[in-house]
């Protein structure tokens, strides 16, 4: 309700713009000072220092340079933030490649249309954040030694880190503060690396896949199959990707004035689909929770009755779309205990990867893999025009024939431009 | 409120116990004052609208002293405010009040805790579970 | 210098017209200079219907005010007018007047009396109400200008059944003000015992950390309770979302200790009191000591009518937050203040 018109006393009146509400930040930001761990300019001053130790020859930065034909976004803090969009290096999610397989390879499969080259690279390490965050066993050294090998192993590539997991992104985020500011840290993880014959590199933007798929959206609408007008959509961002180091994430002016950030949405948006808001929009789903460790039991009840359960309410939507590993997780399976008990509002769970395929024509099960999902997505699929029932057939046809021993189908990457920085393969 | 089924199965799968144990919300979602009425209208219950919760009642109560559950600030919110759920948590401590007369002594705005508390417990026996 | 230079009193609120009015009655000559088109300050600005905790209209205590000082011929006021420069030293101050954009006029005084008042919190700046940006967010502000016409609609032009009151918006708060407004509670409390009346079967909630209705304003507190069925709920909300057809509020029930999510037609913010641009430009301009807070600073922080300069005064909300009654006293005080000054200095030079 912009334009609003505010009664200022006497006859005074002032209509309220979109830049007014963004009044709160700034002036939050100033008076927060001591209370706040970190402010904007804190953020800024790391982005500086970063800078300054590049000069010093005391770390190397991967650039988001030309080659890797970056498009700019708008972040909270007014920054401007380069997306790359070619030659990414996929830093996958271990709770996506495990639990819901579809998420991953839905993903790869749009990069695959889009013609988009990328490195599916098997050298690679969980960045163990889900354990540090659900237990906070880890501790700062060997976070970041592991961030930084993941990052060496995108460098050696030449490929641009893409990050798959909100999790992995919130806890790149801290690290990358943590090794640029502070010099101990930094000295500690280097003799990691040493050991195991790497360099510290440091990238100079840390970019979510969501972030890619939101300045990728209109090529992805041009190549839409189905028509996804009449589909209602809820979506939910994940915590770690907006909130944890809020100046980071992608927010739009044009997408919901600004006030929620723009990936997901927007893909929906663009695709025509019909974006609904509902009241708990912004609260966590539960996975982040230390009790999905020890109390689960809570985190799933939450997921349903925070989360579930007002979509279905408020929006009657027939997809909520999330772009995170944990909250697709816990969004989707925690449905199965609810439902038991009797409460029988249910909405599917996807990613708006996995939807944006769906879109685009992406087979449901062998590129989607819907059936990890426990969720009900038939009314989905129904809405959107898509055949499960032959999908499914071809489906369990394709199984047998790979149990016979016929080749599986693989999606293949686009051939690269770009030639590796070091042609010998690095050792762990 | 904490629910851990003895027995439970979907889809084939024992979800027994543990397994399917959920917490269902506990969040407020309406006022309704009709039970407020009601308690006003009993000769007892008349100067409920008094009470600003300061807590001297509850201070000054012996049974509170000993049993946490039994609260007379608490019980007479929840009549004002319309929270029959909670209310009917605790429908049977009401009747814990000893009728000491202690609360009514130190109300400072004449409430008579222990006559509103007698038409709470009535009328709240008179609300369906 | 001499008596003859008049006193320059810098606001036409409550606390500027009573020491323009009480200095011109004893003879002393005033120059009364408001920014805004009219006297009167927050009352007439904001269009005041009744005061706690009598519930007596506004008028009997702002038409005589104004009336006083309108009609002396001791008093020249400017309307619309700001301060431009001030030099030259206590006893004999120059001011330069901009009484309209663009035209100038100077002015020789004896001393100054600061009574610039007080702006609202403007709520936009804590997004957590959505004031502005969804509909049927109101503050008591501008709630009071609707009990004047006697229509109390939402932007949607319905009447609320069912309103909130927010307590502490943009006070007793580290994100926003730190400082308590003192008379906000009393006067959210007296809107609610007018809505009542004007209202039928409306239902209140009021939702507090506190109830400061000081002094003899406790009644209020007592009467909205027990004569007109007003709740209270002691908690704070921590967002206010539009359904599209009513307002949910999320808070926390301190004395249930638990989360609670109701709907409402309305919400009233409770918007507190907080030193206005008029305060920083004059202080700026004068010269004058503002507090970690943006007040104006007395010399001693318990004696509100000397400021840090000599020959310069100060009463009323600038100083910290007050009712009415509080300010007129500042004004008559800050007036008193005045003519001892100026009449000590004629007493030395005639020595």
């Amino acid at each position: 309700m912009t334009g609003a018109v505010l009664n200022l006393g006497g006859d005074e009146q002032v209509e309220v713009g979109v830049q007014d509400l963004k009044l709160f930040e700034r002036l939050a930001a100033e008076r927060k000072e001591t209370l706040a761990f970190g402010k904007v300019e804190d953020y800024l001053r790391m982005l500086e220092k970063m800078r300054e130790l590049e000069r010093s020859g005391d770390i190397i930065i991967h650039h988001a340079g030309d080659e890797y034909e970056p498009v700019t976004v708008k972040t909270l803090s007014g920054r401007d933030k380069k997306i790359p969009t070619v030659e990414l290096w996929q830093h996958k999610s271990c709770g996506q490649c495990g639990h819901i397989p579809g998420y991953i390879s839905a993903l790869y499969w749009i990069l695959s249309e889009l013609r988009v080259p990328y490195v599916d690279d098997t050298n690679q390490t969980s960045c163990t954040a889900w354990n540090y965050y659900g237990s906070g066993t880890s501790n700062s050294v060997a976070l970041s030694a592991v961030f930084a090998r993941n990052m060496h192993a995108a460098w050696e590539k030449n490929a641009y880190p893409l990050i798959h997991c909100g999790t992995s992104y919130g806890d790149y985020k801290e690290c990358r503060y943590l090794m640029v500011m502070n010099r101990e840290i930094r000295d500690r993880v280097k003799a990691i690396l040493k050991k195991i014959g790497r360099e510290l590199v440091i990238p100079e933007e840390l970019v979510h896949y969501s972030e890619w798929l939101h300045v990728k959206r209109a090529e992805l609408a041009e190549r839409r199959k189905y028509d996804v007008s009449g589909i209602k959509v809820a979506v939910h961002a994940a915590c770690h990707t907006y909130k944890l180091m809020a100046e980071d994430f992608t927010y739009d002016a044009s997408i919901m004035e600004g006030r929620r950030p723009a990936p997901t949405t927007s893909v929906a948006l663009a695709l025509g689909a019909d974006v609904k808001e509902y009241s708990t929009w912004s609260d966590c789903c539960g996975f982040g929770f230390r009790h999905i460790l020890t109390e689960r039991e809570i985190s799933r009840s939450f997921a349903y009755f925070r989360k579930i359960q007002p979509v279905v309410r408020e929006t009657g939507a027939d997809v909520l779309l999330v772009h995170d590993t944990g909250c697709v997780t816990t969004l989707d399976k925690s449905q199965v205990v609810t439902l038991a008990h009797g409460f029988t509002e249910t909405v599917p769970v996807i990613s708006d990867a996995q939807f944006a395929a769906l879109a685009m024509g992406a087979h449901p099960f062998k590129v989607c893999q819907l059936h990890w999902h426990l969720a009900s997505w038939k009314n989905l699929l129904h809405k959107m025009g898509i055949d499960w029932e032959k999908a499914e057939a071809e489906y369990k046809d394709y199984v047998q024939r790979v149990k016979e021993g016929v080749k599986p189908e693989f999606i293949k990457p686009p051939p690269r431009r770009l030639e590796p920085r070091m042609k010998a393969p690095s050792q762990k | 409120m904490i629910v851990e089924p003895e027995k439970l199965e979907s889809g084939g799968v024992d979800m027994s116990g543990r397994w399917g144990l959920i917490v269902l919300p506990r969040t407020i979602t309406d006022f309704d004052h009709s039970l407020l009425g009601a308690v006003k209208n009993h000769p007892k219950g008349k100067n409920i609208d008094r009470c600003w919760q300061c807590g001297n009642c509850t201070a000054a109560c012996p049974v509170a002293e000993k049993n946490p559950a039994f609260n007379p600030r608490y019980f007479i919110y929840a009549a004002k405010m319309g929270y029959k759920g909670e209310l009917k948590k605790v429908e049977e401590s009401i009747y814990l009040c000893s009728s000491c007369g202690r609360c009514t002594e130190v109300c400072p705005k004449g409430v008579d805790p222990s006559g509103v508390m007698e038409a709470i417990g009535t009328e709240i026996r008179k609300v369906r579970g | 210098m001499s008596e003859t230079l008049p006193v320059l009193v810098i606001g036409g609120g409550p606390a500027g017209l009573k020491a323009a009015g009480d200095l011109a009655e004893i003879g002393t000559k005033v120059i009364l200079l408001e920014r805004r088109n009219e006297l009167g300050g927050a009352p007439v600005r904001w269009r005041y219907k009744l005061l706690a905790p009598d519930m007596r209209p506004a008028e009997e205590v702002m038409t005589p005010l104004i009336g006083n000082v309108e009609s002396n011929p001791q008093v020249l006021v400017y309307r619309g007018a700001n301060l431009e420069s001030c030099d030259g030293q206590a006893g004999n101050f120059r001011v330069v007047i901009e009484k309209s954009p663009g035209s100038f006029v100077e002015h020789r005084v004896s001393s100054i009396i600061v009574a610039t008042g007080f702006e609202h919190f403007d709520a936009r700046v804590d997004p957590r109400y959505g004031y502005g940006r969804v509909p049927n967010v109101i503050g008591i502000n501008e709630l009071e200008g609707m009990l004047k016409d006697g229509r109390v609609v939402g932007h949607d032009g319905k009447v609320p059944k069912r309103i909130a009151f927010i307590f502490c918006v943009g006070s007793r708060d580290r994100a926003t003000n730190p400082w308590c407004c003192t008379v906000c509670c009393g006067v959210s409390i007296k809107q609610a015992i007018e809505l009542k009346q004007l209202i039928s079967d409306v239902q209140l909630y009021m939702i507090y950390m506190d109830v400061r209705t000081t002094g003899q304003w406790e009644r209020l507190y007592w009467e909205s309770m027990e004569e007109y069925g007003i709740n209270y709920i002691r908690g704070r909300v921590a967002e206010v979302y539009y359904t599209g057809e009513k307002l949910l509020l999320k808070g926390e029930d301190t004395l249930v200790r638990g989360p609670f999510e109701a709907l409402f037609d309305m919400v009233v913010l409770a918007v507190g009191i907080e030193p206005g641009p008029g305060t920083r430009k004059i202080a700026q301009t004068l010269g004058l000591s503002l507090n970690e807070n943006g007040f104006m600073q007395p010399r001693h922080p318990n004696i509100h009518t000397e400021s840090t300069r000599d020959g310069i005064f100060l009463a009323g909300c600038c100083v910290t937050p007050m009712s009415i009654e509080e300010a007129l006293v500042e004004g008559s005080a800050a007036a008193m203040a005045a003519v001892k000054f100026v009449r000590g200095r004629t007493r030395v030079v005639e020595v």
